[in-house]
């Protein structure tokens, strides 16, 4: 059971991002406290992505204050940000964006390249965690959707993020594919103790964590903690 | 693990390789190619219009029709202060004579000279002067003149008369005669063309100038005129004009030479020696200019077909920017993989330049080329320069790309 | 030239105290302090040194120490090599001693090749001196107080900063034909195979039967060409860079095998080669700068071979003899030997040169120019007065802007001339036409 007492790793106040006159996202004042699992859901232009993107330092807000891990984002450089997100933040994407090019392995230790020193023994290991031990020296195209989106999680955590982010992560793929990914990632989060935000519209996904927010043109419309669906066994 | 990167990339998308590796290679062989012909071709044009063209006219001071040289000065000319910077004279002997051939008749201009006379001269070593060494470029079909009535013409004046190699000719002035065997025709691309060359003893015998000359060309090893050089020497002060007549001009060198023969006026022939100047200059500029021609067109070529691959890729940019890739870092992936591209480029563009100098040398030149050794790390260097060039709008514009943009839905 | 030789000099010092600067940043007073003493000492022995001991000595003395610095580098290599570069902790008591002494030592080299590439015998080479010193001086305070804040941080490795200012004092001697030592070294290196092989002949060792000789005397052949003494020379005179450079690179880094994340792991990792890396900066710049030197040895037309004129004098029957052969000294190089000649208040400059399979002598000006002297290219020497090239074959005939030539004669015990003669010469050919202001540079 994560602690949800513990310290806060986001804290943001008044976070607002405009793309002109639209308004993404409305001023925001939210808390997350470390090791939690926060599922944030909404239709389609709610402003749930933008807030991941403004979390994982993809973006930078209009206005407002964010800190991560104690540490004011708006301060930092570009490069700053991309050290911020190599070493602090861990991004899953709907569609599985792996490099065509490079295999699994290779797709992974690209990330602890740009992080440090490529370690191909710990790369391995990460793929043998989510269960792709066998698909090493596989292209993703030679590879499933489900084991696409296990790539991308094994390269999410292999530089041991305090934040990982999943955007609509499972959103492409079937219903016993999903459920997998979500065991998986369950069976991280209880081991690797980092606070897992997670954007969907899947009500399914959101019952795996343990709050959700539930987002409407860009403003928070409702904050829910709940039981947690996969500590029941089912 | 870039290395691992490089390859994989490399090896993956053999249509975007080869596709810049073809304009790379283009550049560094067009490169290749220019210089390689340039540096030959300037260097065989200096070679002949400095050493061997003559640069000095010795005449007559005299304006008088008929005034003449003393042939005995002649020898004076290797005596004098810049004699060793002369590497050639040849004195001519103009007259104009009837001349019969094959039962056609003409007035024509006989001309005794030197062809390759050994030359004794007191205190120095024997020297071959004459024609020969002056005009090197003269073309004879057939064979220089070896006896005293043996004559060569120039080849419009053979067209005329209907003469070749082997065919007598009859030349006559005030009811004197000399019978003539052509020994060859020659081709000067000059007015010498439409004249009669003969050993000049028996010119001055037919002409009754028995030791005369009417002018001699010199040919001087000079150095280039500058501003000084072309100064007046009259107007100059004494250290001046000391360090003037001490330097190789070819007006020094011309003054030098009037002084020892007698009666004489000698002049710098101006247009070969602005004519090198000027022509070589102008090469220059024309292949300066077509190689930074053709390495601009490459370096577009370049740039075009970085920008393709560029959008095809801005996935894979955006990609490793969320996976926290600085900029410094997106840049070496990138510019890693032109780097080895133009290294392969270049070495292809190397070889393929330097056949296709051979290639034009032969054709155009009619000459064999040998390339030079720094030809190599030019053609790399040509590559690594397109592949720069040609990198930048592409990297700027792969630094620009936001990955929220790119990896949204 | 002279300008320019300077530039060459004040820049290659501003590297050499930037270098040192980086190596011992924190200890600028010791630094300041030893640059300054060995540039004046170095300098003021460099005087004394020429004017003490006469002819080809001095230059043998400096080269020598060249190349006692240059051996010391195998030294340093070694250790290295079995040490390992990563920088030890320091004794602050003995450090300010221990760099004061090691700047002084780089800096006096300097000062002593400085008062090698000055002109010789001219009467403001002292003023010259005190100018570059000057100067340097006033450059090295640049350095070490305002400029080295901004110089980027870079480690230094061990050994890298004898290699570095080593190589830089190689690249000057470089410069100058006679204190060159890496043309010297592919001699040395060729005649070593030569007599190897020829050892190797004398023992019997290959076998004089028809299947082997060819291919062994292709072998022999490869051998005896002239591009194994350049190869080779080339191999030695990397071994100290390359041998530092490689220790840096193989050196292990410090465990990290107690961290217990993966992620921090590697961190620690990256921060380490990243380390590393920097201390490669030094040993590789160093091997650059060897590089240029060993170019320049190889290239030494990009200036005119003029070398210093050697001072000799006439024995007592009043004949300067020449020895042919002399230590280093060989009058049938192919390059023009200069000599200096005096007598009371008159300087006589004159050369000897073997060319066309012959030896001649003449005097280092000619009858109409003033007497600036003579430089060597390929194949021709050039006047330096009015820029004449005149070929080679044609030096020892009169004439011209032909160098004058003089009365000689040989023997085994060298080239013999008439000292009364030279002066004879000089002043009759060269000064009597010489009624007009200034009179040489």
């Amino acid at each position: 059971m994560p602690v949800e007492s513990g310290t806060c790793i986001i804290e943001t106040a008044g976070l607002t991002k405009r793309y002109g006159d639209i308004c993404a996202l409305a001023p925001l004042d939210l808390q997350v406290s470390e090791g939690e699992w926060l599922t944030v859901m909404g239709h389609s232009g709610s402003g749930k992505s933008t807030l991941l993107n403004l979390l994982g330092g993809l973006d930078r807000p209009t206005a407002g204050r964010l800190l991560v891990g104690g540490e004011d984002l708006l301060a930092f450089s570009e490069d700053h940000l991309a050290r911020f997100r190599r070493e602090a933040v861990g991004i899953i994407f709907q569609q599985h964006h792996l490099i065509p090019y490079l295999t699994a392995l290779e797709n992974v230790m690209m990330a602890q390249y740009f992080h440090s020193v490529p370690d191909q023994a710990e790369a391995r290991q990460a793929l043998e965690r989510v269960g792709l031990g066998k698909r090493l020296a596989n292209r993703p195209g030679e590879l499933s959707g489900g084991e696409q989106q296990r790539v991308c999680i094994a390269r999410a955590i292999i530089n041991s993020p305090k934040l990982l982010l999943g955007d609509e992560l499972t959103g492409n793929l079937d219903h016993k594919s999903t459920r997998l990914v979500m065991e998986l990632l369950k069976e991280l989060h209880e081991e690797e103790h980092f606070t897992l935000v997670l954007v969907t519209h899947n009500q399914e996904v959101a019952g795996w964590g343990g709050r959700t927010l539930f987002m409407d043109d860009g403003k928070l419309v409702k904050d829910l903690r709940h039981e947690r669906k996969g500590d029941d066994p089912s | 693990m870039l290395l691992r990167v490089l390859k994989s990339s490399l090896l993956n998308r053999p249509k975007a390789i080869v596709l810049l590796l073809l304009s790379i290679t283009m550049g560094a062989a067009v490169a290749t190619a220019f210089l390689g012909i340039y540096g030959e071709i300037s260097h065989k044009m200096a070679l002949e219009l400095r050493s061997y063209g003559a640069n000095i006219l010795v005449e007559p001071a005299a304006a008088e029709d008929g005034a003449d040289l003393d042939e005995a000065d002649l020898k004076k000319i290797k005596t004098v202060f810049w004699k060793y910077n002369i590497t050639g004279f040849a004195p001519y002997l103009f007259g104009i004579v009837d001349l019969e051939a094959g039962g056609k008749k003409a007035r024509g201009v006989v001309t005794g000279t030197w062809f390759g006379k050994e030359l004794e001269v007191e205190g120095e070593e024997p020297s071959i002067q004459g024609v020969r060494v002056i005009a090197p470029w003269w073309d004879v079909a057939g064979q220089w003149p070896q006896a005293a009535d043996e004559a060569i013409v120039g080849v419009s004046l053979a067209r005329r008369l209907g003469l070749k190699a082997g065919s007598e000719i009859v030349a006559g002035k005030n009811g004197r005669s000399r019978r003539f065997k052509i020994s060859g025709v020659v081709t000067t691309g000059g007015y010498e063309e439409e004249q009669l060359f003969a050993p000049l003893p028996t010119v001055q015998g037919l002409l009754a100038k028995e030791g005369r000359i009417s002018r001699v060309l010199v040919s001087a090893l000079t150095v280039p005129m500058d501003d000084f050089g072309s100064r007046d020497p009259a107007t100059m002060t004494k250290l001046e004009y000391e360090k003037w007549y001490c330097t190789a001009y070819v007006t020094s060198v011309a003054k030098n030479v009037e002084e020892v023969v007698a009666g004489s006026r000698a002049k710098p022939i101006w247009q070969i020696a602005s004519a090198e100047g000027s022509l070589l200059k102008k090469f220059n500029m024309v292949m300066i200019l077509l190689t930074s021609l053709a390495l601009a067109a490459s370096a577009i070529a370049v740039s075009t077909s970085l920008m393709a691959s560029m959008a095809e890729r801005q996935h894979e940019v955006a990609l490793m920017k969320t996976l926290g890739a600085d900029r410094l870092q997106v840049v070496t992936i990138f510019f890693g993989e032109i780097l080895i591209i133009s290294l392969i480029g270049g070495v292809l563009g190397y070889l393929l330049g330097d056949q296709l100098a051979e290639l034009v040398s032969r054709i155009v030149f009619s000459s064999k080329i040998k390339s030079p050794f720094w030809l190599f790390p030019t053609a790399i260097l040509a590559a690594f320069a397109v592949a720069a060039a040609g990198s930048v709008v592409p990297l700027r514009r792969a630094l620009l790309i936001k990955p929220v943009q790119v990896l949204k839905g | 030239m002279i300008l320019a030789r300077g530039v060459t000099m004040l820049l290659v010092w501003a590297i050499l105290v930037m270098g040192l600067a980086r190596a011992y940043a924190g200890e600028k007073a010791a630094l300041t302090a030893g640059c300054a003493a060995g540039l004046v000492a170095g300098t003021i022995f460099g005087f004394f040194l020429f004017a003490a001991v006469p002819g080809e000595i001095p230059f043998f003395i400096i080269k020598s120490a060249l190349a006692a610095a240059f051996i010391s580098l195998f030294i340093v290599a070694a250790i290295v090599w079995y040490r390992g570069t990563a920088a030890e902790g320091d004794r602050p008591s003995v450090r300010h001693a221990v760099v004061a002494i090691t700047v002084f030592l780089f800096a006096a080299g300097y000062g002593l090749l400085l008062v090698c590439r000055l002109p010789y015998g001219t009467d403001n080479s002292q003023f010259m001196a005190l100018l570059l010193i000057l100067l340097a001086m006033l450059g090295l305070w640049m350095i070490v107080y305002r400029l080295e804040p901004l110089l980027p941080n870079i480690g230094m490795a061990k050994g890298g900063t004898s290699l570095f200012a080593v190589s830089l004092l190689l690249f000057i001697a470089s410069l100058s034909p006679r204190l060159d030592l890496f043309s010297p070294l592919s001699m040395k290196v060729m005649k070593l195979i030569h007599d190897f092989v020829h050892q190797f002949f004398e023992s019997m060792l290959i076998p004089d039967h028809p299947f082997f000789r060819t291919d062994i005397w292709n072998y022999i052949g490869l051998l005896f060409s002239n591009g194994v003494g350049f190869w080779g020379g080339l191999a030695i005179w990397f071994i100290p860079t390359t041998g530092v450079t490689l220790a840096t690179f193989r050196e292990p880094l410090p465990s990290v095998a107690h961290v217990r994340q993966a992620a921090v792991r590697r961190k620690l990792i990256a921060a380490q080669l990243r380390e590393r890396r920097r201390r490669l900066f030094f040993p590789l710049f160093a091997g650059l700068v060897m590089a240029a030197a060993a170019f320049n040895s190889s290239h030494p037309s990009v200036e005119y071979w003029d070398p210093k004129p050697l001072a000799v004098k006439a024995d007592s029957a009043g004949e300067i003899v020449l020895p042919v052969k002399d230590g280093d000294v060989d009058l049938k190089d192919g390059k023009l030997h200069k000599y200096l000649y005096q007598k009371g208040a008159q300087k006589v400059r004159f050369f000897a040169l073997y060319r066309s399979g012959e030896l001649t002598v003449v005097l280092d000006a000619c009858s109409i120019c003033q007497p600036d002297g003579y430089g060597q290219n390929e194949g021709t020497v050039i006047c330096y007065y009015c820029k004449t090239l005149i070929p080679l074959e044609t030096v020892g005939k009169p004439g011209g802007c032909n160098p004058i030539p003089v009365p000689f004669a040989v023997d085994g015990s060298g080239v013999h001339l008439s000292a009364e003669m030279l002066v004879n010469t000089w002043v009759a050919q060269v000064q009597s036409e010489k009624k007009l202001p200034g009179g040489g540079k």
